[in-house]
Protein backbone atom coordinates (compact mmCIF):
# COMPACT_ATOMS: atom_id res chain seq x y z
CA UNK A 1 0.00 0.00 0.00
CA UNK A 2 1.25 3.48 -0.75
CA UNK A 3 1.63 5.76 2.22
CA UNK A 4 -0.64 8.62 1.13
CA UNK A 5 -0.96 11.68 3.33
CA UNK A 6 -1.23 15.34 2.51
CA UNK A 7 1.95 16.77 0.98
CA UNK A 8 3.59 19.71 2.70
CA UNK A 9 2.51 23.08 1.35
CA UNK A 10 4.68 24.43 -1.40
CA UNK A 11 5.80 27.96 -2.10
CA UNK A 12 2.26 29.28 -2.38
CA UNK A 13 -0.72 28.35 -0.26
CA UNK A 14 -3.72 27.19 -2.23
CA UNK A 15 -7.02 26.83 -0.33
CA UNK A 16 -7.32 23.41 1.31
CA UNK A 17 -8.72 20.90 -1.16
CA UNK A 18 -11.18 19.73 1.50
CA UNK A 19 -12.23 22.16 4.16
CA UNK A 20 -14.26 21.81 7.36
CA UNK A 21 -16.82 24.61 7.35
CA UNK A 22 -19.82 25.37 9.59
CA UNK A 23 -22.37 22.56 9.09
CA UNK A 24 -20.07 20.26 7.19
CA UNK A 25 -17.36 20.22 4.57
CA UNK A 26 -16.56 21.76 1.24
CA UNK A 27 -14.43 20.37 -1.59
CA UNK A 28 -12.53 23.31 -3.15
CA UNK A 29 -11.72 22.48 -6.73
CA UNK A 30 -10.32 24.83 -9.33
CA UNK A 31 -12.21 25.14 -12.60
CA UNK A 32 -9.80 22.88 -14.46
CA UNK A 33 -9.71 20.33 -11.66
CA UNK A 34 -13.50 20.23 -11.68
CA UNK A 35 -13.58 19.62 -15.43
CA UNK A 36 -11.02 16.84 -15.25
CA UNK A 37 -12.75 15.22 -12.29
CA UNK A 38 -16.16 15.41 -13.95
CA UNK A 39 -14.68 13.75 -17.02
CA UNK A 40 -13.25 10.87 -14.96
CA UNK A 41 -16.63 10.39 -13.24
CA UNK A 42 -18.41 10.37 -16.61
CA UNK A 43 -15.87 7.79 -17.81
CA UNK A 44 -16.50 5.64 -14.73
CA UNK A 45 -20.23 5.59 -15.42
CA UNK A 46 -19.61 4.37 -18.97
CA UNK A 47 -17.07 1.76 -17.84
CA UNK A 48 -19.42 0.50 -15.09
CA UNK A 49 -22.33 0.23 -17.52
CA UNK A 50 -20.26 -1.94 -19.85
CA UNK A 51 -18.51 -3.79 -17.03
CA UNK A 52 -15.24 -2.86 -18.66
CA UNK A 53 -12.32 -5.08 -17.57
CA UNK A 54 -10.65 -2.02 -16.03
CA UNK A 55 -13.42 -1.97 -13.39
CA UNK A 56 -12.49 -5.44 -12.14
CA UNK A 57 -10.97 -4.06 -8.95
CA UNK A 58 -14.46 -2.79 -8.06
CA UNK A 59 -15.82 -6.33 -8.26
CA UNK A 60 -13.28 -8.49 -6.45
CA UNK A 61 -13.73 -12.20 -5.82
CA UNK A 62 -15.27 -13.04 -2.45
CA UNK A 63 -14.58 -16.79 -2.51
CA UNK A 64 -11.09 -17.54 -3.74
CA UNK A 65 -11.22 -21.32 -3.83
CA UNK A 66 -14.88 -22.05 -4.50
CA UNK A 67 -16.01 -21.16 -8.03
CA UNK A 68 -19.65 -22.11 -7.35
CA UNK A 69 -19.99 -19.93 -4.28
CA UNK A 70 -18.11 -17.19 -6.10
CA UNK A 71 -20.52 -17.30 -9.05
CA UNK A 72 -23.43 -17.12 -6.62
CA UNK A 73 -21.89 -14.14 -4.79
CA UNK A 74 -21.31 -12.26 -8.05
CA UNK A 75 -24.84 -13.05 -9.19
CA UNK A 76 -26.32 -11.81 -5.90
CA UNK A 77 -24.31 -8.64 -5.33
CA UNK A 78 -22.70 -7.67 -8.64
CA UNK A 79 -25.51 -5.29 -9.62
CA UNK A 80 -25.75 -3.91 -6.07
CA UNK A 81 -22.04 -3.12 -6.08
CA UNK A 82 -22.34 -1.29 -9.40
CA UNK A 83 -25.44 0.58 -8.21
CA UNK A 84 -23.69 1.52 -4.98
CA UNK A 85 -20.89 3.15 -7.00
CA UNK A 86 -23.44 4.99 -9.16
CA UNK A 87 -25.28 6.26 -6.06
CA UNK A 88 -22.01 7.62 -4.67
CA UNK A 89 -21.31 9.34 -8.01
CA UNK A 90 -24.74 11.02 -7.84
CA UNK A 91 -23.84 12.57 -4.48
CA UNK A 92 -20.45 13.69 -5.73
CA UNK A 93 -21.77 15.28 -8.90
CA UNK A 94 -24.39 17.22 -6.92
CA UNK A 95 -21.67 18.84 -4.81
CA UNK A 96 -18.79 19.11 -7.26
CA UNK A 97 -19.49 22.88 -7.49
CA UNK A 98 -18.28 23.35 -3.91
CA UNK A 99 -21.57 23.29 -2.02
CA UNK A 100 -21.45 22.40 1.67
CA UNK A 101 -21.84 18.67 2.30
CA UNK A 102 -22.26 16.41 5.33
CA UNK A 103 -19.71 13.86 6.56
CA UNK A 104 -21.88 11.11 5.07
CA UNK A 105 -21.76 12.84 1.69
CA UNK A 106 -18.02 13.34 1.97
CA UNK A 107 -17.74 9.58 2.53
CA UNK A 108 -19.42 9.11 -0.86
CA UNK A 109 -16.76 11.40 -2.32
CA UNK A 110 -14.17 9.20 -0.67
CA UNK A 111 -15.62 6.07 -2.28
CA UNK A 112 -15.98 7.62 -5.73
CA UNK A 113 -12.50 9.12 -5.78
CA UNK A 114 -11.05 5.81 -4.64
CA UNK A 115 -13.09 3.93 -7.25
CA UNK A 116 -11.70 6.14 -10.01
CA UNK A 117 -8.17 5.63 -8.64
CA UNK A 118 -8.71 1.87 -8.74
CA UNK A 119 -9.85 2.01 -12.36
CA UNK A 120 -7.10 4.35 -13.57
CA UNK A 121 -4.54 2.44 -11.49
CA UNK A 122 -5.69 -0.75 -13.21
CA UNK A 123 -5.49 0.88 -16.64
CA UNK A 124 -1.95 2.08 -15.87
CA UNK A 125 -1.11 -1.25 -14.23
CA UNK A 126 0.30 0.77 -11.37
CA UNK A 127 2.80 -0.66 -8.91
CA UNK A 128 3.50 0.61 -5.44
CA UNK A 129 6.59 2.70 -6.10
CA UNK A 130 6.05 3.39 -9.78
CA UNK A 131 8.17 6.13 -11.20
CA UNK A 132 6.30 8.75 -13.14
CA UNK A 133 6.80 8.72 -16.92
CA UNK A 134 8.50 11.50 -18.87
CA UNK A 135 6.38 14.35 -20.20
CA UNK A 136 6.63 12.92 -23.68
CA UNK A 137 5.10 9.61 -22.55
CA UNK A 138 1.48 9.09 -23.71
CA UNK A 139 0.45 8.06 -20.17
CA UNK A 140 1.95 11.18 -18.58
CA UNK A 141 -1.39 13.03 -18.25
CA UNK A 142 -3.11 9.93 -16.89
CA UNK A 143 -0.55 9.66 -14.10
CA UNK A 144 -1.17 13.34 -13.40
CA UNK A 145 -4.88 12.69 -12.93
CA UNK A 146 -4.13 9.65 -10.77
CA UNK A 147 -1.78 11.64 -8.54
CA UNK A 148 -4.32 14.44 -8.20
CA UNK A 149 -6.98 11.92 -7.16
CA UNK A 150 -4.55 10.49 -4.61
CA UNK A 151 -4.00 13.94 -3.17
CA UNK A 152 -7.73 14.70 -3.08
CA UNK A 153 -8.39 11.37 -1.36
CA UNK A 154 -5.75 12.11 1.27
CA UNK A 155 -7.48 15.42 2.03
CA UNK A 156 -10.88 13.72 2.26
CA UNK A 157 -9.57 11.03 4.62
CA UNK A 158 -7.87 13.65 6.78
CA UNK A 159 -11.09 15.67 7.05
CA UNK A 160 -13.20 12.59 7.86
CA UNK A 161 -10.68 11.20 10.34
CA UNK A 162 -10.59 14.55 12.18
CA UNK A 163 -14.38 14.49 12.34
CA UNK A 164 -14.26 10.85 13.51
CA UNK A 165 -11.94 11.72 16.40
CA UNK A 166 -14.27 14.40 17.74
CA UNK B 1 -17.42 -27.03 16.89
CA UNK B 2 -15.73 -27.70 13.61
CA UNK B 3 -13.73 -30.69 14.78
CA UNK B 4 -15.72 -33.33 12.98
CA UNK B 5 -13.18 -33.85 10.22
CA UNK B 6 -14.40 -33.95 6.66
CA UNK B 7 -18.02 -33.31 6.02
CA UNK B 8 -18.71 -36.10 3.60
CA UNK B 9 -19.01 -38.76 6.31
CA UNK B 10 -22.29 -37.38 7.62
CA UNK B 11 -23.79 -36.64 4.23
CA UNK B 12 -26.23 -39.12 2.82
CA UNK B 13 -26.24 -39.92 -0.85
CA UNK B 14 -29.04 -37.97 -2.54
CA UNK B 15 -31.36 -39.64 -4.98
CA UNK B 16 -30.44 -38.72 -8.56
CA UNK B 17 -33.50 -36.53 -8.92
CA UNK B 18 -32.34 -34.37 -6.03
CA UNK B 19 -28.86 -33.69 -7.27
CA UNK B 20 -29.80 -30.46 -9.02
CA UNK B 21 -31.11 -29.04 -5.78
CA UNK B 22 -27.82 -29.24 -3.93
CA UNK B 23 -26.53 -25.79 -3.16
CA UNK B 24 -22.98 -24.93 -2.20
CA UNK B 25 -24.21 -24.32 1.37
CA UNK B 26 -24.81 -27.98 1.89
CA UNK B 27 -21.26 -28.80 0.91
CA UNK B 28 -19.84 -26.82 3.83
CA UNK B 29 -20.13 -27.22 7.57
CA UNK B 30 -22.34 -24.36 8.76
CA UNK B 31 -20.81 -24.45 12.25
CA UNK B 32 -17.30 -23.64 11.18
CA UNK B 33 -16.87 -19.87 11.45
CA UNK B 34 -15.94 -17.79 8.44
CA UNK B 35 -13.13 -15.28 8.39
CA UNK B 36 -12.91 -12.17 6.25
CA UNK B 37 -9.48 -11.32 4.88
CA UNK B 38 -8.20 -8.08 3.40
CA UNK B 39 -5.28 -8.39 0.99
CA UNK B 40 -2.52 -5.94 0.20
CA UNK B 41 -2.68 -4.05 -3.08
CA UNK B 42 -0.65 -1.30 -4.74
CA UNK B 43 -3.44 1.27 -5.00
CA UNK B 44 -5.40 1.63 -1.77
CA UNK B 45 -3.76 4.12 0.59
CA UNK B 46 -2.71 3.12 4.08
CA UNK B 47 -4.79 5.87 5.73
CA UNK B 48 -7.74 4.90 3.57
CA UNK B 49 -7.62 1.26 4.66
CA UNK B 50 -7.34 2.33 8.31
CA UNK B 51 -10.30 4.69 8.03
CA UNK B 52 -12.50 2.14 6.25
CA UNK B 53 -11.79 -0.49 8.93
CA UNK B 54 -12.69 2.02 11.65
CA UNK B 55 -15.84 3.08 9.88
CA UNK B 56 -17.18 -0.34 8.86
CA UNK B 57 -16.34 -2.30 12.01
CA UNK B 58 -16.18 0.44 14.64
CA UNK B 59 -12.61 -0.51 15.52
CA UNK B 60 -10.58 1.97 17.54
CA UNK B 61 -7.82 3.72 15.61
CA UNK B 62 -5.04 1.58 17.17
CA UNK B 63 -6.70 -1.69 16.16
CA UNK B 64 -7.53 -0.47 12.65
CA UNK B 65 -3.94 0.68 12.18
CA UNK B 66 -2.55 -2.62 13.41
CA UNK B 67 -4.74 -4.55 10.95
CA UNK B 68 -3.78 -2.16 8.14
CA UNK B 69 -0.09 -2.69 8.91
CA UNK B 70 -0.61 -6.46 8.91
CA UNK B 71 -2.13 -6.16 5.45
CA UNK B 72 0.72 -3.94 4.34
CA UNK B 73 3.57 -5.98 5.79
CA UNK B 74 2.28 -9.56 5.77
CA UNK B 75 0.14 -9.28 2.67
CA UNK B 76 -3.19 -9.89 4.39
CA UNK B 77 -5.07 -9.72 7.68
CA UNK B 78 -8.23 -11.18 9.15
CA UNK B 79 -10.51 -8.22 9.76
CA UNK B 80 -13.72 -9.90 10.92
CA UNK B 81 -15.34 -13.28 11.42
CA UNK B 82 -18.70 -14.89 12.05
CA UNK B 83 -21.47 -16.70 10.25
CA UNK B 84 -21.37 -17.03 6.49
CA UNK B 85 -24.10 -14.40 6.16
CA UNK B 86 -22.22 -11.92 8.31
CA UNK B 87 -18.96 -12.59 6.49
CA UNK B 88 -20.66 -12.10 3.12
CA UNK B 89 -22.12 -8.78 4.24
CA UNK B 90 -18.75 -7.65 5.57
CA UNK B 91 -17.07 -8.63 2.29
CA UNK B 92 -19.73 -6.74 0.35
CA UNK B 93 -19.19 -3.59 2.41
CA UNK B 94 -15.43 -3.84 1.95
CA UNK B 95 -15.94 -4.33 -1.79
CA UNK B 96 -18.17 -1.24 -1.82
CA UNK B 97 -15.10 0.60 -0.55
CA UNK B 98 -12.79 -0.95 -3.12
CA UNK B 99 -10.83 -3.10 -0.70
CA UNK B 100 -9.63 -6.48 -1.85
CA UNK B 101 -11.55 -8.68 0.60
CA UNK B 102 -12.23 -12.41 0.49
CA UNK B 103 -13.86 -14.91 2.86
CA UNK B 104 -13.11 -18.47 3.77
CA UNK B 105 -13.99 -21.02 6.42
CA UNK B 106 -11.55 -21.06 9.29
Amino acid sequence: MPRGGIPLPGRWNPPPLVEAVPNGFRVNLGRLERLVLQQTFDDLRVLLAGRDPSTRRLFPNAYVDNPEQEAEYQRLVGDDLAQSQLDALDVVERSIDGSVISAAELEQWMRSVNAVRLVIGTQLDIAEDDERPARSDPTYARYGVYDFLTQLLAWIIDALASEHRR
Amino acid sequence: MGDTGTMTCSATMPAPAEIDEITPDEATDPDRPWVVLVWNDPINLMDYVTFVLQKLFGYPLAKAERLMLDVHEKGRATVSNGSREKAELDVFRLHEHGLWATMQQD
